[in-house]
């Protein structure tokens, strides 16, 4: 249990550079979580918490101690790789003693520790199995008992689920989430499924390219992402982004309109930023867009290109606008058009997202604090599309 | 309607262009497309001799050179073969005069000091040096370094030997040049039953480490290198994470490398002989003090041309060889870890 702390961590393989310029404070006993595709660099922060890289500039402190240059094994870490790594010539029981018989603990103490985490992960009837015998389930078991064994202050996890099947994978997260409940340990989890992210974790980080794109609880970046990269990797389906421009009239208002009759007016008053139109991305989740009831005004028309079965309660209609694909949820039931014919579709204004179409940022940007770690304050610039009407 | 689905209609609908079949497909009884399905008495007939002379080439090879010289060697062990007179079978004979020779019994030490310094010794270089090129295994410099290492093994025993008999010359040679610049004694080396020994494995060390080294580089390679990561998260760092780790995981590579150093080691001749003047009818000295069990073998059939007593000494050798390995290979389950 251990406040971390990354300051300015900057790391480069060749002539890609992995993380850049990165700083984040993770709070004692936080499950927190730094999620994005392949390559984002998360996987090369874990390894530089380990002990495993070394970072090129910028110090790793664990509460106040700078763990920068410390070998792995003296870093008190426990970490789950993402193969499990285990050791194969060794049975389970050996594997879970295994760093406690480097330190030369004795032998009775070891075997009450194996006996305590062996209890604790349903462990008792396979230790005397090698991990070749184990089933994948199994091993990540062993794997994570392994890492605990120690009762190290900072629980490390490498994509531990990737390698299950969907249903298992399903209950190690719920698993997870109560052991780490139950033994306070600090944990930093690495993953590339946002739904793992936001499912399990206390906070969130959003990697891309080596930076933090933001940090904040999973509410806070489903609700209101920070940037438009955030928005489209968060949300299954992603979030429907496509671009329009904005203009700020006389009186501070802003008129957002993307060519195809869609508009609204935003009321400021606003700085004006410039003379012209500001380019923007606009975003709306699949479930904030609707099939335009009787008697209403559609926000927008699309032509319905396929109709895919949802989970069950809802379908997914994936719809082309202005040769950008949407994609809409709409509940089973539902009277859908025919596949190929036109379809009028009604936002919810109030969970309309704007980002600057240059940097990507959540417009407008200037009135976004961010705070410590770089995330957005949660009222947001949300509050700008939260207010804004549509334009009769 | 149901003629609208036969197959004949079918076929129509298909629109198959019938000037393209050839006309001996065409009068299949299935149509052009069927498979044959006919056991043909020929297909029967033909496919296992076919097969038996396809490996025969090589299966002749394989008999005349290796199975039929190591049968009559078999059998040459329990006569006594003449090249000019007759050849009479004297059971168990021959192995009674073997045991009767101390010379014999001395090639015998002489093959088991051999091969117990070389097991080892071999061993711990070609790993030593295995480690220290692991690191630059995926580097283009470590390429260098790796072929230089190599090298030695593919060149001529015989003519790398002669070298290295300049080398080990008392008056004029690098080994005492270099011993002497040491401050070390200079030393008789070949000339010298004490250190005749010793000079022979430098040289077999020299000449078959990179075989030795290139296959630990390749049992490193395959080790995980998460395993090793998670290892050191646990703890574990330079010998600790060797021996816990490492060694274990190597331990299927050591046994090969045990087992082929063995073999090659009792089975070397060509060095001994080349080192110890066996080109000027020498060979095994001084005062046989490189008279290994090889040696010995060759002297006795092609300078003494006593056959069937070599034949006796090689039919011994190989029982000892396989004795040996199969000792190795029981005592192998209690350590080699085969993932």
């Amino acid at each position: 249990m251990v406040m971390v702390r990354l300051d300015a961590v900057s790391k480069r393989f060749a002539d890609a550079a992995a993380v850049t310029d990165l700083t984040i404070d993770i709070a004692d006993g936080e499950f927190f979580t730094m999620v994005g595709p392949s390559g984002c660099g998360k996987t090369t922060l874990l390894r530089i918490l380990a002990g495993l890289d070394r970072p090129d500039s910028g110090d790793v402190w664990f509460g106040d101690r700078r763990v920068t240059d410390s070998d792995p094994g003296a870093r008190d870490v426990g970490m789950v790789f993402q193969n499990y790594a285990l050791y194969p010539h060794l049975s389970v029981s050996e594997n879970l003693a295994f760093g406690l018989r480097v330190r030369h603990v004795r032998r009775t103490e070891v075997q009450t520790r194996v006996a305590e985490v062996a209890t604790l992960l349903d462990l008792q009837a396979l230790l005397h199995r090698r991990p070749k015998q184990l089933s994948g389930g199994q091993r990540q078991r062993v794997a994570l008992g392994r890492a605990i064994m120690r009762r190290p202050h900072l629980l490390l996890m490498d994509e531990p689920l990737s390698n299950l099947d969907a249903v298992l994978r399903e209950r190690m997260r719920i698993e997870l989430r109560r052991f780490h409940d139950r033994l306070g340990i600090t944990t930093i989890y690495v993953t590339h499924d946002q739904r793992e992210a936001t499912s399990m974790s206390d906070r969130v980080m959003v990697m891309n390219g080596g930076r933090a794109e933001q940090v904040g609880t999973p509410g806070e970046i489903v609700r209101h992402p920070r940037t438009a990269f955030v928005a489209r990797f968060v949300g299954q389906p992603p979030m429907n982004v496509w671009r329009a421009s904005m203009t700020i009239d006389g009186t501070g208002d802003a008129l957002v309109s993307d060519g195809s009759g869609l508009r609204w007016t935003v009321p400021g008053p606003w700085r004006r930023a410039a003379a012209g139109p500001i380019d923007v991305w606009i975003g709306v989740r699949p479930h904030d867009l609707r099939l335009t009831g009787p008697g209403e005004t559609a926000d927008l028309t699309a032509t319905l290109d396929v109709v895919e079965a949802g989970t069950g309660d809802d379908v997914l209609l994936h719809c082309r606008h202005r040769d950008q694909g949407l994609v809409v949820r709409v509940a089973t039931g539902q009277r859908i058009p025919r596949t190929g014919g036109v379809v009028d579709l009604t936002l919810r204004s109030d969970r309309v997202h704007l980002f600057d179409a240059g940097t990507g940022i959540r417009w407008p940007a200037a009135t976004a604090a961010p705070n410590s770690n770089g995330a957005v304050a949660g009222s947001l610039a949300a509050d700008v599309v939260q207010q804004g009407r549509r334009h009769g | 309607m149901t003629s609208e689905t036969s197959p004949r209609r079918h076929a129509e609908r298909l629109a198959i262009d019938r000037s393209v079949v050839p006309p001996h497909l065409a009068r299949r009884p299935g149509g052009p497309f069927a498979l044959h399905r006919g056991r043909g008495r020929v297909t029967t007939l033909v496919r296992p001799v076919l097969g038996y002379l396809l490996v025969l080439p090589s299966l002749a090879v394989f008999v005349i050179f290796f199975y039929l010289p190591a049968a009559l060697l078999f059998a040459l062990a329990f006569y006594h073969w003449n090249v000019f007179g007759t050849t009479t079978f004297r059971g168990f004979g021959n192995f009674a005069v073997l045991f009767n020779q101390p010379l014999y019994w001395q090639s015998l030490l002489t093959t088991a000091y051999f091969v117990v310094v070389m097991m080892p010794l071999t061993t711990l270089v070609a790993l030593a040096l295995a480690l220290l090129l692991r690191e630059g295994v995926r580097q283009a410099r470590g390429g260098l370094a790796r072929s230089l290492i190599f090298l030695p093994h593919v060149t001529p025993i015989i003519a790398t030997s002669i070298i290295w008999a300049w080398i080990f010359n008392p008056q004029f040679g690098l080994a005492n040049f270099v011993f002497s610049h040491l401050g070390l004694p200079r030393l008789g080396w070949l000339e010298d039953p004490a250190w005749s020994m010793p000079a022979v494995m430098l040289y077999t060390l020299w000449h078959s480490v990179g075989l030795y080294t290139v296959l630990f580089l390749a049992g490193l390679l395959v080790i995980p290198e998460q395993v090793v990561e998670a290892a050191r998260v646990d703890g574990a760092r330079g010998f600790a994470l060797f021996r816990r780790v490492i060694w274990p995981l190597l331990s299927p590579t050591t046994f090969l490398v045990l087992i082929l150093v063995s073999v090659n080691t009792m089975q070397a001749f060509s060095q001994i002989f080349a080192l110890t003047g066996g080109a000027v009818g020498r060979g095994g000295g001084p005062a046989y003090s490189t008279s290994t069990d090889a040696v010995l073998i060759y002297q006795t059939a092609f300078t003494y041309q006593h056959f069937s007593l070599a034949a006796t000494m090689s039919l011994i050798l190989f029982v000892i060889l396989l004795a040996i390995t199969i000792v190795q290979k029981k005592l192998s389950s209690r350590w080699v870890f085969y993932r």
